[in-house]
């Protein structure tokens, strides 16, 4: 009887210890996400390379009684990484070995559509402002509409780290839906005529100009706003080594190996701060409604700046590849190939859309460093 | 509303920043116009250095007649710059020891064949 006794109490510790015990309706809620966010990963190949490891992330950490993230936990080590500011920038140096800059440099007037573009960020941020959220909050949930996984995660690091599971997944799941999002947008502010415009062939760059390049932005940059050294040093560096000629190796390691690595690990440990608690309520409604105002107010201000150097330039621009001002690289120049291409089936805008887009990676990095100075510890 | 108003003044200085130092870029980047009209030295040497190590390296029995021995020495030259672009290498790491005309249409293998020899003695 005694023995029965035992077993029967060491099996009701050992269920009271497994995790069905301490499931709850929110965890549910949250593995039901976690599993929709992969099948979009894996079926419809929504930016898989991040979303499979944040949603990853996000399952393992609403399993109960995991201790992951606690303290000694194996994702709360590796978010380390996030917390202190270390993978965005790195990540950036695998995204400045892998840009070539060259449309931008044959076309320097397109850099100015990369910053129209950022107008989507400071709305949104007043928005945010208004709806009650702190100036630190505010910011972090404006730089969404950078259209920049990296920035998005650096500046919510630094200015309001509980709310980056939300804002990550936010700014992921819209840089996705570029495709969705934006051409209906620049399809309503401009005519046919204007989609319809072919622009000129580019120049060819050198590549002592493409050398010069990265150093300048450097210098010019962070001598400006040192706040933005961490992300445009990084990718400036990145696209040196590229471009060089003499680093080969570094900039393929740099591009491909250290890049995956660190993806993998900012993913799967961004998707870890997604806990029930920090995701389950009204403000991360907020946050999602805010991020698609700010990611259609950049499309909308690129476009109209796109037609402003229209007019300017006797109809020699094509308005659309404004909107390629909102970073997502490359997809919101393709996007803008595609809807150019629908209007003149002749039409060939993806290199002239590169210019606006890659500017838009380095105008919401020098946002974000604005932000960061402006209401940094 | 004080939170608004200081959010204001944010997005003026924000906005300002990101507008004026993309600006300054894009003047800067028109300088990089100006200096990539001068041809850049090493391209401008190209040929003559091309013109001297074919001269070098071509084997004595195909020297021909001195007329012709120049516009034979721009083909080589342009060749020579033709497979350094095609290999992402520069010219002073090729060295063209001899050519000959090979029939215009080869087929697939053989040009790949070729392409890769020349990658793999290249470097």
């Amino acid at each position: 009887m005694d023995f029965l006794n035992m077993l029967l109490e060491t099996m009701q510790g050992f269920l009271s210890s497994t995790g069905f015990m301490a499931l709850d309706y929110k965890s549910l809620i949250m593995i039901a996400v976690a599993l929709i966010f992969m099948y979009l990963a894996i079926k419809k190949e929504y930016e898989p390379m991040l979303l499979l490891p944040i949603s990853f992330g996000m399952l393992l950490v609403n399993l109960p009684l995991n201790g992951l993230m606690e303290e000694g936990g194996l994702l709360q080590y590796l978010y380390l990484g996030n917390k202190l500011g270390i993978f965005p920038p790195l990540i950036f140096m695998g995204v400045g070995a892998m840009t070539d800059f060259g449309p931008l440099i044959a076309n320097p007037r397109s850099i100015i559509l990369g910053a129209a573009a950022q107008f989507g960020i400071f709305f949104s941020f007043l928005g945010a402002l208004l709806l009650g959220y702190s100036p630190q909050e505010a910011s972090a949930i404006g730089i969404i509409g950078g259209a920049d996984g990296p920035t998005a995660i650096f500046l919510t690091t630094k200015l309001a780290p509980h709310l980056l599971g939300p804002i990550a997944v936010a700014a992921y799941s819209y840089m996705s839906l570029v495709p969705i999002i934006q051409p209906p947008i620049m399809k309503f502010l401009t005519t046919e005529e204007e989609r319809k415009i072919k622009m000129d062939q580019l120049r060819p760059v050198s590549k002592d100009e493409k050398i010069l390049f990265p150093i300048i932005v450097t210098i010019l940059v962070v001598l400006l706003l040192p706040s933005s050294a961490p992300l445009i040093g990084m990718l400036m560096f990145g696209n040196l080594i590229r471009e060089s000629g003499v680093t080969d190796k570094l900039a393929q390691t740099a591009s491909n190996a250290l890049l995956f690595i660190i993806t993998i690990f900012l993913g799967i440990t961004v998707g870890a701060t997604a806990t029930a608690e920090a995701f389950l309520n009204a403000k991360t409604l907020g946050i999602l409604a805010l991020g698609l105002v700010a990611f259609s107010i950049g499309t909308a201000t690129g476009v109209l700046f796109g037609k402003v150097m229209c007019k300017l330039s006797g109809g020699k621009v094509n308005p659309l590849i404004g909107a390629a001002g909102v970073s997502a690289v490359p997809m919101a120049a393709r996007v803008v190939q595609k809807v150019g291409r629908e209007a003149n089936p002749t039409n060939f805008l993806l290199m002239h859309a590169m210019g606006p887009n890659v500017a838009g990676v380095i105008g919401s990095a020098i946002a974000a460093g604005v932000l960061l100075t402006m209401y940094g510890k | 509303m004080n939170e608004f108003t200081i959010g204001l003044g944010t997005t003026l200085i924000g906005m300002g920043v990101v507008s004026i130092t993309l600006l300054a870029l894009s003047f800067i980047l028109d300088l990089f116009k100006v200096c990539s009209v001068i041809p850049s030295p090493k391209i401008q040497s190209l040929p003559e250095q091309h013109k001297e190590k074919a001269m070098v390296e071509m084997p004595q029995g195909e020297h021909m007649e001195t007329s012709e021995e120049l516009d034979e020495l721009q083909i080589i030259a342009v060749i020579t710059a033709v497979i350094a672009a095609s290999l992402g290498t520069t010219t002073d790491k090729l060295h063209i020891q001899s050519y000959k005309r090979v029939s215009p249409n080869p087929s697939g293998w053989n040009a790949a064949g070729r392409r890769e020899n020349m990658k793999n003695s290249s470097y």
